[in-house]
């Protein structure tokens, strides 16, 4: 106890360096466990969007990139698929139920998915939660929309607000639908996925607000919102759609036959599948990453062990003067070991404040720009075994200019020449 | 101690014992429900999920007549169309039903269906599995449903591995019009590949 006192002041006299030292610590901490909590909750995020779905068609291109913007709503579709091919492929034997998917369309910022209301009845997140309403129904009308909550929160929107939807994700003056704007019918519970920032509608009303878009931008033959209705619109295309099977073990043989579709290319992926992939591919970032930070927090502890030894000099007073006092040899080593603990549990709670306080900071705008939902959560093994790992480091480092300490002290007596 | 070791002891003699002798006298075996979960599995080979009546030396067999007919690189008409019906016959065979419910032990490659807390706990066990796609995927009676016991399951890094998942094997016993229902083991344990 007393000569942790004596640690503490020893430390105070030279709080500018020592607190420089802590410092460049707690960055090098916050680095590795900010990296590792990010690929941790990332991970967890991706795995628990989509479940229970068996296979996702879409139009050929790579697995991944299907997965991403049907799903993540992470870039663009490639391209549609006819309506015909979704109707072809659904009325298979082994196809249990299948949801819709067109996306392309936006609302201030948020993704515009047109779908039917098999989406909220068949799709699963997070092993197997379905989707709740917070307040209101599922759409009916052709001019009905249901938003997610995040959309309803950031927008303030309550139930029967109208809304205009926008040509393309990137809202502009010129490609907003305003002569059919969409009634709020229905809020969603949050999911922590990026449903929550998902405006749906039905596939009617995507076919209404592009019926006069024909050519590329809007014909000067306006239809209206009226009319629209009357047309009895069907969807010509769609984006992508989900598909559950009747027996697992046709799989394999399902996703065959519609990746051999003759009457169009079409690409179907089974999520977990591709999920794996995209892991597989991720991992070997994380490796670097993560082999990055831990240099970087080596290279915090060396500057600790640096800093320890440049204070040897100035010390060696202090070091006679306690040895004259009584102190032992190995006092002498365990003030240089309790100096090195302090620094660094010093540096590792700063490092954790400012992790959290980055979370709590970041998390809107992780969730806004890459659709990651980061949730807050108490450290876990592995990191408290990096933190532990460091400290260990750290006093096995303190040791050297201990020992170093503890020599000098019996030759330099109490008058130090310097 | 000394009694529990001796039982886990001729257990598994008694394992071995069974795995010599489980593709003859296949019927004779009259464990109760107990005595098979805790009997050592038997290891076998994706060949054995093929009924041995559909063994594809045995179709070849079957044929041998009518491919003798056929020169070695014979791309006739004829010789096109017999060779498409031994496939699909290959393709299209059966479970083996004389499996159901032993307790065996299997290594293959997994496709991942579903996840539970960053685990695979669902998957399809195939013998090949991946980057060719010049070839179908494999049939149905080389394909098992797997799900994984509790606490238990594979990490999404791992899962380009191959493993050994042993437990229980039923046959899906309804036979839906796309042909008969495929092999099942229900909680499985999984172990990573090692010869």
């Amino acid at each position: 106890m007393k000569l942790l006192k004596i640690a503490l002041k020893s430390a105070w006299n030279r709080k500018a360096s020592i607190s420089l030292t802590m410092f460049s610590i707690a960055i090098s901490i916050l680095l590795l466990l900010g990296v590792d909590t990010i690929r941790k909750q990332a991970k967890d995020n991706f795995i628990n969007t989509i479940s229970q779905t068996d296979l996702i068609v879409g139009a050929r291109t790579s697995p991944i990139n299907l997965l991403l913007y049907s799903i993540f709503h992470i870039g663009n579709a490639t391209n549609n698929i006819s309506y015909p091919s979704y109707q072809k492929v659904t009325s298979l034997k082994q196809v249990k139920w299948s949801v819709p998917i067109s996306l392309g369309d936006s609302h201030r910022g948020f993704r515009v998915m047109g779908t039917n209301s098999d989406y909220f009845h068949y799709y699963r997140y997070a092993d197997t939660q379905s989707l709740q309403l917070q307040q209101g129904e599922v759409f009916k009308d052709v001019y009905d929309a249901v938003v997610g909550y995040d959309v309803a929160q950031a927008l303030n929107y309550q139930i029967g607000h109208n809304i205009v939807l926008s040509h393309g994700i990137v809202a502009t003056k010129a490609g907003e639908h305003a002569d059919k704007p969409f009634r709020i019918v229905g809020i969603l519970k949050k999911t922590n996925t990026p449903v929550d920032r998902t405006v749906l509608v039905s596939l009617q009303g995507i076919e209404a607000i592009h019926v006069d878009w024909q050519s590329g931008t809007r014909s000067a033959l306006r239809i209206s919102a009226k009319k629209a209705r009357q047309m009895g619109l069907q969807s010509k295309s769609i984006t992508a759609f989900m598909l559950g099977v009747e027996n697992k073990i046709t799989l394999f043989d399902l996703q065959r036959k519609i990746n051999n579709f003759s009457d169009e290319s079409l690409l179907a992926i089974m999520p977990g599948v591709t999920l794996a992939t995209l892991w597989q591919t991720m991992g070997k970032f994380e490796k670097v990453l993560m082999a990055v930070s831990a240099l970087v927090l080596l290279a915090g502890l060396i500057g600790l062990l640096t800093a320890l030894l440049t204070t040897l000099n100035e010390r060696r007073r202090e070091m006679a003067v306690l040895r004259a006092v009584g102190a032992h040899a190995y006092h002498v080593i365990v003030l240089f070991v309790l100096e090195a603990i302090l620094v660094v549990m010093g540096g590792v709670s700063l490092g954790i404040a400012i992790l959290y306080a980055m979370q709590v900071i970041m998390q809107p705008i992780i969730a806004e720009n890459y659709g990651v939902f980061l949730s807050i959560k108490m450290l876990d093994s592995e990191q408290l075994v990096i933190l532990l790992a460091a400290l260990l480091l750290a006093v096995i480092f303190s040791l050297i200019p201990g020992l170093i300490a503890y020599k000098r002290s019996l030759q330099d007596g109490l008058m130090v020449k310097i | 101690m000394l009694k529990l070791l001796f039982v886990s002891i001729t257990l598994l003699l008694t394992g071995c014992s069974d795995n010599e002798g489980s593709k003859n006298n296949s019927s004779t075996n009259t464990l109760t429900k107990e005595e098979m979960e805790i009997e050592a599995p038997v290891q076998v080979e994706w060949n054995d999920l093929v009924p041995a009546e559909y063994q594809s030396e045995k179709i070849v067999a079957k044929y041998k007549d009518q491919l003798d007919k056929f020169e070695a690189e014979d791309y006739s008409p004829e010789a096109e169309a017999l060779y498409k019906k031994i496939n699909d016959e290959l393709n299209n065979a059966p479970i083996n039903k004389t499996l159901d419910n032993k307790h065996i032990s299997l290594p293959g490659f997994i496709a991942p269906l579903s996840q539970h807390n960053g685990l695979i706990t669902e998957f399809l066990l195939v013998p090949y599995f991946g980057a060719c796609i010049h070839v179908p995927p494999p049939p149905i009676n080389q394909t098992v449903f797997v799900k994984v016991a509790d606490n238990n399951g594979i990490k999404i890094d791992d899962s380009y591995g191959a493993f050994w998942v042993s437990g229980s094997i039923l046959l899906d016993g309804k036979t839906t019009d796309i042909g008969a229902a495929g092999y099942h083991i229900k909680n499985a344990v999984i172990e990573p590949y090692d010869e």
